[in-house]
């Protein structure tokens, strides 16, 4: 029989250690006060508008966070306005509830990629270095409108890349004992790519051969492991049934400064952090 | 609340999806890759030793929920089979012996664990999700697999298991 130690819930140390993060920051040293949240919309061509979670900040790079299967969670919002506090301001779009989809991973790929473009070309219009970035499946649609963007605005260099977190770029689970194949869109991308992926999980073994067809298609990428904890670590208490590795406390505690690092990567010309 | 609710929802669809997941006749290469690992106690397996039995062949990690949670239907699998030509071989994903035997502390089971330390097993294999399981027929070729977890000792499974027994003691 399985214990019943194993069988709850995630320990409540999970879910306070969004809270921590968000602690941790305010207390880092030197951190600018953010500016409140606000809302804003992003019309697009047919009537329908997405709204925008805005954490803004002063500084000259912005992140726009699409959803992943998850949508945009609380503990979104909670690493976006320590980031903002730090200086890159943040724009969780939500592409999904725009076009009234339900919430379902399915929903991502229904995305128009035009929705996520208008999306980017407002995040440009602020004069700020945009950076996409999304989670699992929520990779496809990220990359779907970074290229309608990029094929829309040719000489346009606001957008500097993306962020994915295990990023879900298979067509779809195959059968055992099958080649997984990726999407399309995976050799239709040419985009600085920074990839963060979790070492307790299949994907990690998908990595190098991940990495070797983006940069085939013409992308730069770059990998950061992540040892010790599974994909959806840092939201993961919501959906756990079983006790997580250690590592995801501290993690998950690490992770907006890991997202940061990712900004840092990505460009070539990077601001100090404030 | 609603994120909660909508949350909850997905649980349920999910839920609903992996019961609804069956072992399939395998249609790929019936030929499995080579799979030689040691176990928890260091003594090395070979799959092509347990040919003339049926082996379950599973790939699981210690913090995959879905592989935790069909683990006590294994095991009573394995109970049920005893004194029949069938073997259970529990690949762990590249996890240290010491968190396996923890994990074993809190679950209890007893079929043979072996010990993928670099991974090369699950590649072979093409594992993409776990849990990922394959029946190997008495022939030593792939018979049925399943992406997802299961109830192993249910009728509906034994009676695939059974049927791929060997008619007869030395029929291969």
């Amino acid at each position: 029989m399985l214990s019943t130690s194993i069988m709850t819930r995630a320990p409540l140390r999970r879910r306070i250690g969004g809270l921590l993060v968000c602690a941790a920051m305010t207390l880092a040293g030197g951190a600018p006060a953010a500016d409140a949240p606000r809302q804003r919309s992003v019309p697009l061509g047919d009537g329908a508008e997405v709204t925008v979670r805005v954490f803004p900040a002063r500084g000259r790079e912005l992140i726009v966070w699409l959803p992943s299967e998850a949508g945009l969670t609380s503990t979104d919002e909670q690493i976006a306005a320590q980031l903002a506090g730090n200086g890159i301001e943040m724009w969780l779009a939500d592409v999904i509830n725009a076009r009234l989809l339900p919430q379902v991973r399915s929903s991502l790929e229904q995305i128009p990629a035009a929705d996520v473009a208008a999306v980017i070309a407002a995040a440009a219009a602020t004069g700020k270095r945009v950076y996409l970035l999304s989670a699992a499946r929520g990779a496809v649609p990220a990359l779907r409108g970074a290229r309608v963007w990029r094929l829309e605005h040719p000489r346009d260099k606001s957008l500097a890349g993306a962020i994915l977190l295990w990023p879900n770029l298979y067509v779809a689970t195959p059968e055992p004992g099958a080649e997984a194949e990726y999407l399309p869109v995976v050799r239709a991308t040419r985009l600085p790519i920074y990839i963060l992926q979790p070492q307790l999980s299949p994907w990690y073994w998908r990595l190098e051969r991940l990495t070797a067809e983006l940069q085939g298609a013409g992308s730069t990428v770059r990998t950061k492991v992540l040892p010790g904890v599974r994909d959806r670590f840092y939201f993961r208490s919501e959906f756990a049934v079983t006790e997580g590795p250690a590592r995801e406390d501290e993690l998950t505690r690490e992770f907006p400064g890991l997202l940061r690092e990712a900004v840092t990567q990505l460009n070539p010309k990077p601001e100090k952090v404030r | 609340m609603k994120r909660v609710l909508v949350v909850l929802a997905c649980l349920l669809l999910t839920a609903g999806a992996a019961q609804a997941r069956e072992l399939k006749p395998f249609q790929g290469e019936p030929v499995p890759p080579p799979l030689a690992l040691p176990d928890l106690n260091g003594k090395p397996h070979h799959l092509a030793d347990y040919r003339g039995k049926v082996v379950l062949v599973n790939f699981w990690a210690t913090w995959c929920p879905p592989c935790v949670h069909e683990m006590p239907s294994m095991q009573r699998l394995k109970e049920k089979m005893a004194g029949k030509p069938f073997a259970i071989l529990a690949v762990d994903m590249a996890e240290s012996e010491a968190d396996v035997k923890k994990f074993l502390t809190k679950v209890k089971v007893d079929f043979t664990i072996l010990m993928d330390r670099d991974g090369k097993a699950l590649q072979r294999w093409k594992v993409f999700a776990f849990p990922t399981s394959f029946l190997i027929g008495p022939d030593g070729k792939i018979s049925h697999a399943l992406f997802g977890a299961l109830e192993w000792d249910s009728e509906e499974v034994m009676r695939i298991i059974e049927g791929l027994l060997p008619k007869e003691a030395g029929e291969y």
